[in-house]
């Protein structure tokens, strides 16, 4: 009787194979239209190489790790490099016993059982005896934080780590018998028909166990066996699924695809999560005590057949700054947008009330945007038109008389079609005065603006115009030495990449104290309307929290360049808050005469 | 170094703070009043005239001040306080020092700032200012518009950094209903040409005749009191303003153009820094805890009813509870939230005091620290604590003994 | 006894069943009982003058069983938020909208329960369109 035991390996392997395979064609099936042609013109050696050098770098190596815990790092790396080199080796040194490389794979798993009684013949099968046992050790050593981790997660740089669900538990535990499940089974075998390396060959010295119990290495075969069958067909329902499935992630994600509306490329990165936890982590809803609607949590539940539930797809605040962390690049906003159109995207509205609007409108080469958080924080705008006289800039304050919203919030909450009625208007509005440069003070406008609408002309954010204005010394702030931290709004920074011109700016007229910035680092104030579930007191936790990792004692103003993360961090009251352009404002020392005109607005009714 | 010693220091030459003292003085009570501005009063002065009647405040200071200047020490901020050998030693900015066995804090309030609502536009509009800067014009004899103008049509907000969780105060403030009344009538009187509006959530008039006043600003004066809560200000042509608000009676928005925007600031706390580890402050962040079985607000010693507390001792949550809804009145403007101490001897600048006085047991809190009130409430809760200081004194060991000395009968 | 006259049901507030959808509401968004009808939320609204309908009117709407008037004021909402930043409560307004947008359009998977009534309330056209009498 050939060897039983390899059945429950084998079984697995053809499961697992068969499921990966219906899975990915249902998946590939469902990539639409506008990711197909990206794909298409994707297709390239230069593509094959940067995907196949980031599936060894990423999947295997997980570099981005190394930057979040050494010790998170080295597990991770360990139990992946390491079991894949222990496949390639294994597959290696059974073509060197067979003598060819068509040998089926339990051949290679097993291949100790299989070469049992044989003496090595010659240094190489030596050598890769002593390799399998190091890459066995390697992946133990990695196995061996995988258990601290699970019990004492801080001692690997993680504070909060992920609670997991029946499946991957079940997933887990088979997942960690295999690799003691070898060492047994390949030390005992040794133990009884001698050879192996270093590692199995001595622990199967150290444990000597009586001749006459030779069926316990057939046992241990059966153990390793079943660890491994078990965990293959458990595979696919779990989050190991991401083993596999961050190989075509890599190569999709590389050649363009989008999430956002894609319900294949979709599950592709839902499944290439491994539920590290990293998200978990860097997410700052842990300081608001109310954190259901994180990521690893809500991409678990993308991963079902069901929806998501309202209150976990609504608990974000969209501020980036897990997908910046994640090790596979999950875009996390794109499935959180997915999920929102889902549950909301058909919404009934009528804005048929912003239509006819008819008044004479004045031309002007640059409209100014102000937004309607602007309405709540007056200063901005104010200081903008201060500015802007001072420039002698021909301007027009497009919402100076009333109020009208770019839309984002409203696509932020899922309302794909109302957005883009509302949008219509919107950009009539702006256009009206026939301006060259549209010039705004709210990075979630500049956002939708920059992305949604989108404008055939430029669209600034105030930072950067008056960082123009200033290089072309047509304003000249004087420079105080006033100690200023400046806060990267997530819209403005992770959204937009505006992260130079707001530092320049604010190095020519205050002592900068953060004049650096880590792409990405940047926190969140809270206020984020992107967020539905969390009320003032718990949004207050997390600006006075961003606040104090921000700032230094002697800290004594904090500049932003946002309206609603000026509103939300001014309740906090610990110190002044400023807008960019209401620093540039105050460091104005005169308004020249013929800037004062009496017209600033653009309607005339 | 300047060094005094008394039977009991006030802290606050407020009129609390003085109606304390004179009270104490009148049962033979050695007193101490520290006053940290250069002149005593505090806000009283402020005033240009008293509701409900219209009095004239410097009347009603030389009232209470009358035979208190021997006692009075100004400029002399208190900056530090400890606690040894049954006695409260401060210490004030500029070197004084003085030392006794009760401490009576009637340190006030202080205004909202109005910067804080920057959607009102106070401090980034001309014509928007409070119900302080609008007394202060009416002490000139003079209100104008900051073009000089005098205004023809005024609007006076009502509950501007009060009942307001995003000001970071819930509480009312309880006199600024009435404050604006006031100023409204008076300023109907000096301009009869003058049209002023309330803007209002409630109307708060539970004070002596103040119902009258308010009766009295409707039919003689014509005010008009529009029911809803201020929501932005706008320019308006020239300098004029417009503001924007829903009238809820007709459930309509709405918005009027106003020459002159008056905001009617409520009272915050201002806890005194030195005591921020012995003395609980409130979730809103007056002294005391408000319950009426725990013992009295005046006396910072925790009681059985300390809400949110079971057992004394236990340190008040910060900020509310986070992440369960409906949030509790708390406050996020305000720095300070003391920790509880309890009993005796766990003090920890010393051990307890003679017959079981502690730091806490000794200290007493009178006036608008306590909590927002009008004139009469604070002068009313001042006499009180002013008994309870002379029962304690009383009870002290070593002041049997200073009173059998004396021939002093209890 | 009785005169036999007859009632105008759509001119009282019977308040003895009007407020079983408004309890169902609370479940979902507490904070709405913390409104004190202040009309703040109106007066910032960037829809407020041009529709008349704020927040707060929601609701009364609500509140007083007014459905089908109420569905339809929903739709002028544009979600900006600015309801939500100044209301000095703390009412969650924008999760409210969306939950009763859901309700009504039985769009959200896991929706209110409310009356069997309210589902027959969404028919496609709007039935009162705004329009502008006068420009500025």
């Amino acid at each position: 009787m050939k060897a039983l035991f390899v059945i429950p390996f084998t079984t697995g392997v053809v499961f697992l194979f068969s499921a990966l395979a219906v899975l990915y064609i249902s998946w590939f099936r469902k990539i639409g239209w506008k990711n197909q042609v990206r794909m298409k013109n994707a297709v390239s050696w230069r593509w094959f190489i940067r995907s196949l050098k980031e599936v060894f770098s990423e999947s295997l190596l997980h570099l981005r790790i190394r930057k979040v815990n050494l010790r998170l790092w080295y597990m991770h790396m360990s139990l992946a490099t390491g079991w894949f080199l222990l496949i390639v080796a294994g597959h290696a040194e059974s073509a060197y016993h067979s003598g060819t490389i068509f040998t089926p794979m339990s051949h290679a798993t097993f291949l100790d059982y299989y070469s049992r009684g044989e003496t090595p013949d010659g240094w190489i099968a030596e050598a890769f005896n002593h390799l399998m046992d190091l890459l066995l050790l390697f992946v133990l050593s990695g196995l061996m934080l995988a258990v601290i981790k699970r019990f004492r997660a801080r001692r690997l740089g993680m504070k909060k780590k992920p609670r997991h669900q029946t499946l991957d538990r079940l997933a887990l535990i088979f997942l960690w018998l295999i690799f003691p499940a070898r060492l047994l089974a390949e030390s005992l075998n040794h133990a009884f028909y001698g050879g192996g390396g270093f590692l199995s060959s001595a622990l199967g010295g150290l444990i000597h166990p009586d001749p006459g119990y030779r069926f316990l290495s057939d046992a241990a075969w059966w153990v390793y066996s079943l660890s491994l069958g078990a965990f293959f067909v458990v595979l696919p329902f779990s989050r190991y699924m991401h083993i596999l499935t961050e190989v075509p992630h890599i190569f999709l994600k590389n050649a363009g695809t989008r999430v956002i509306a894609d319900e294949g490329i979709a599950m592709f990165h839902a499944h290439a999560c491994s539920s590290c936890g990293i998200c978990l982590n860097t997410c700052q809803l842990n300081d608001a005590g109310k954190a259901m609607g994180q990521s690893l949590n809500f991409v678990r539940n993308y991963r079902k057949p069901w929806p998501v539930k309202e209150e976990q797809t609504m608990n974000c605040l969209m501020c980036g700054r897990c997908r910046i962390r994640c090790p596979v690049q999950v875009d996390t906003a794109g499935l959180r947008m997915n999920e929102r159109f889902r549950h909301h995207s058909g919404m009934l509205h009528e804005y048929s009330y912003l239509e006819d609007k008819r008044v004479r409108v004045r031309p002007a080469r640059v409209a100014y945007f102000g937004g309607c958080m602007t309405r709540l924080t007056p200063s901005i705008p104010q200081a903008m038109k201060k500015i802007f006289m001072a420039s002698g800039e021909d301007f027009a304050w497009v919402d100076e008389k009333e109020s009208i919203c770019c839309g984002r919030p409203l696509y932020l909450s899922g309302q794909l079609d109302a957005f883009h009625e509302l949008i219509r208007h919107t950009r009539d509005r702006i256009l009206e005065c026939g301006p060259e440069l549209i010039v705004v003070s709210c990075p979630i406008c500049l956002h939708t603006f920059s992305q949604d609408y989108p404008f055939r002309i430029p669209v600034k954010h105030h930072s950067q115009y008056l960082l123009e204005l200033m290089d072309r010394q047509v304003i000249r702030p004087v420079r105080t030495g006033i100690r200023t931290v400046y806060h990267d709004s997530c819209e403005l920074g992770r959204g937009l990449g505006i992260y130079s011109e707001p530092r320049r700016v604010l190095e020519q007229i205050t002592h900068l104290q953060n004049p650096d910035f880590r792409d990405g680092d940047g926190m969140c104030c809270g206020g984020s309307l992107a967020e539905l579930e969390l009320g003032f007191p718990e949004i207050q936790l997390i600006a006075r929290k961003t606040i104090k990792d921000l700032t230094s004692p002697d800290t004594q103003q904090l500049v932003t360049g946002c309206p609603l993360c000026k509103k939300t961090f001014h309740a906090a009251g610990l110190l002044p808050v400023l807008d960019i352009s209401e620093a540039v404002a105050a460091a104005l020392v005169s308004v020249p005469a013929e800037a004062e005109r009496s017209l600033s607005s653009c309607a005339v009714s | 170094m300047h060094h005094e010693e008394a039977d009991v220091i006030i802290i606050g030459s407020g009129p609390a703070g003085l109606q304390a003292g004179k009270a104490l003085i009148s049962l033979g009570t050695r007193v101490l009043i520290l006053e940290k501005e250069s002149r005593p009063g505090g806000k009283l002065l402020k005033w240009d005239s008293l509701f409900p009647f219209g009095e004239d405040p410097a009347q009603v200071l030389s009232t209470l001040i009358d035979g208190l200047v021997p006692c009075l020490r100004t400029s002399a901020e208190v900056v530090s306080h400890s606690y040894s050998g049954g006695m409260h030693h401060l210490e004030t900015r500029g070197g004084y020092s003085c030392s006794a066995n009760a401490l009576v804090l009637a340190t006030g309030f202080q205004p909202f700032d109005a910067r804080l609502k920057e959607e009102y536009g106070y401090g980034i509009y001309e014509n928007v200012i409070t119900s302080v800067d609008l007394e202060k014009m009416f002490s000139t004899g003079r209100v104008s518009t900051k073009g000089g103008q005098i205004p023809g049509r005024v609007a006076m907000v009502h509950c501007v950094g009060s009942r307001d969780l995003k000001a970071g105060h819930e509480y009312c403030s309880s006199v600024c209903c009435i404050t604006g009344i006031k100023q409204a009538m008076k300023l109907c009187s000096l301009y009869p040409s003058v049209r002023v509006h309330h803007l209002y959530m409630d109307l708060r008039l539970g004070g002596r005749f103040h119902e009258s006043c308010y009766k009295e600003a409707q039919v003689k004066y014509r005010i008009r009191f529009i029911r809803g809560r201020l929501s932005e200000t706008n320019p308006g042509p020239g300098e004029t303003l417009e503001i924007r608000y829903e009238d809820t009676l007709a459930g309509k928005p709405a918005r009027m153009t106003v020459d002159l925007l008056v905001l009617l600031v409520g009272m915050v706390p201002e806890p005194v820094k030195c005591f921020n580890e012995i003395l609980h402050t409130g979730a809103d962040g007056f002294y005391g805890d408000g319950s009426i079985s725990g013992g009295f607000a005046w006396n910072g010693t925790p009681g059985n009813g300390f809400p949110g507390n079971e057992t004394p001792g236990k340190e008040i949550p910060e900020k509310g509870t986070p992440g369960k809804g409906i949030s509790p009145d708390a406050n996020y403007g305000h720095k300070s939230t003391g920790k509880i101490h309890n009993g005796d001897g766990d003090f920890r600048n010393g051990s307890a005091g003679p017959s079981g006085s502690t730091a806490r047991s000794s200290l007493f809190c009178a006036g608008a620290c306590t909590g927002p009130k009008n004139l009469v409430q604070s002068l009313q809760e001042a006499s009180a604590v002013a008994l309870e200081v002379n029962s304690y004194l009383r009870n002290i060991p070593q002041y049997e003994r200073l009173y059998q000395d004396h021939g002093i009968r209890i | 006894m009785e005169f036999g006259f007859k009632l105008h049901e759509d001119l009282l507030v019977d308040h003895d069943h009007s407020l079983k959808t408004y309890e169902e509401l609370l479940t979902r968004v507490p904070s709405l009982a913390m409104c004190m009808s202040c009309g703040s939320c109106t007066g910032t609204c960037v829809a407020a003058l041009k529709t008349g309908f704020g927040f707060r009117k929601f609701l009364v709407l609500l509140r007083n069983g007014s459905h089908r008037e109420l569905e339809q004021a929903l739709r002028y909402c544009q979600l900006c938020g600015k309801c939500w930043l100044v209301c000095p409560r703390g009412v969650n307004t924008r999760k409210a909208i969306i939950e009763m947008k859901a309700m009504y359009e039985n769009k959200s998977a896991d929706k209110i329960k409310a009356d069997p009534g309210i589902k027959s309330i969404t028919q496609g056209k709007a039935i009162h369109v705004v329009t502008q009498t006068r420009t500025g």
